[in-house]
C-alpha cells in the first residue's frame, strides 16, 4: 500500500514537472522524488542519515547551480 | 517501522542492500553530479545557445521515460517487499520491471536515431555532448541494472543465494538508482525550460 502510494505520488510529481515546465519547479519537484524513492522505495530509514545525507547532497549540488 | 521487520536491528554501516552496492550508488551519484555542475555553468554562460538547443527536444519522451522507469522501479519494490514476506508469486513483478526497462532502451534507441537523423548528434555543438554523455551513460546503467534484475529472475526459485540481502536488495538498489540518476537528469534536459 505505502509502496503504490508513492508510486501515484511519484507519477503525480511528474506529470505537475510537465505541465509547470519552466525555472525552478521541476528542480524542486525532482529532489522530492529522489527523497521519495531513497526512503520508500529502497526503504533507507532514518537511521541511516549518513546515506541520506551524503546522496542528497552529491544529488542536489549541481540543481543549486542551474 | 521498515516495511521489512528483518531489518529491525540497524547497522548504520549496513544499509539494505550491502555497504559496497551504497558506496557505489554514492560514487555514481558524484560522477553525475561533476557532470551536471559543468553542464550547469556552461549554461549560465550560453544562455541563449542552451535554450535554443533544449527547446529541441520533445518533452513528451521525457515524460514516457520517466513513467516507464518509476513504475519498473515502484515494482522492484514490491517485488523485493515479497520476497522477504516469502510470497514467490511476485516473481511477475519482477518480470514486468524488465519489460519496462527494455521498453524504455526501445524508446531510447528510437529517440537517438530520430536525433542522429536531425544532425543533432555528439560534437555539433556543446549542449548536444553533455546531452549524449550524460543520458547516454544512464543507457548503459540501464542494461547493467536489467542484466542484473534477469539475473535474478531467472535464478529465483531454482537456485538458493548466497546472500539474499546482497542479491536481491542489491540488484534492487541499483535499479532504484537508475531511476534516480534519470530523474536528476530530467529537468536538466527535458523539464526546465526558458521562462516566456
Amino acid at each position: 500500500m505505502k509502496l503504490s502510494l508513492t508510486w501515484i505520488c511519484l507519477l503525480l510529481l511528474t506529470f505537475t514537472g510537465f505541465y509547470f515546465n519552466s525555472g525552478w519547479l521541476p528542480f524542486l519537484l525532482s529532489a522530492i522524488k529522489c527523497f521519495l524513492v531513497l526512503l520508500v522505495f529502497m526503504d533507507l530509514r532514518k537511521e541511516y542519515w549518513p546515506w541520506i545525507l551524503t546522496t542528497g547532497i552529491v544529488f542536489l549540488l549541481p540543481m543549486f547551480i542551474f | 517501522m521498515s516495511q521489512h521487520p528483518e531489518l529491525n536491528n540497524v547497522n548504520i554501516l549496513s544499509p539494505p542492500g550491502g555497504t559496497l552496492v551504497w558506496l557505489f550508488i554514492v560514487v555514481e551519484f558524484l560522477s553525475f553530479s561533476v557532470a551536471l555542475t559543468f553542464l550547469a555553468l556552461f549554461k549560465k554562460n550560453n544562455l541563449t545557445e542552451f535554450y535554443q538547443q533544449q527547446a529541441k527536444i520533445d518533452l513528451r519522451f521525457g515524460l514516457i521515460y520517466t513513467i516507464m522507469l518509476l513504475t519498473s522501479g515502484w515494482l522492484v519494490a514490491e517485488f523485493v517487499q515479497d520476497f522477504f514476506e516469502k510470497k514467490l508469486k511476485s516473481k511477475n513483478k519482477l518480470l514486468y520491471a524488465i519489460i519496462l526497462g527494455l521498453s524504455f532502451l526501445g524508446l531510447k534507441i528510437f529517440d537517438y536515431s530520430q536525433k542522429i537523423s536531425k544532425g543533432e548528434s555528439l560534437g555539433q555543438s556543446i549542449f548536444w555532448d553533455y546531452f549524449w554523455l550524460l543520458t547516454g551513460f544512464h543507457f548503459l546503467h540501464v542494461i547493467v541494472g536489467i542484466f542484473f534484475l534477469t539475473v535474478i529472475y531467472i535464478k529465483i526459485g531454482r537456485f538458493q543465494f548466497e546472500d539474499d540481502d546482497f542479491a536481491i536488495r542489491g540488484s534492487a538498489a541499483f535499479w532504484h538508482m537508475c531511476d534516480m540518476i534519470w530523474i536528476l537528469l530530467l529537468p536538466f534536459f527535458y523539464f526546465s525550460r526558458q521562462l516566456v
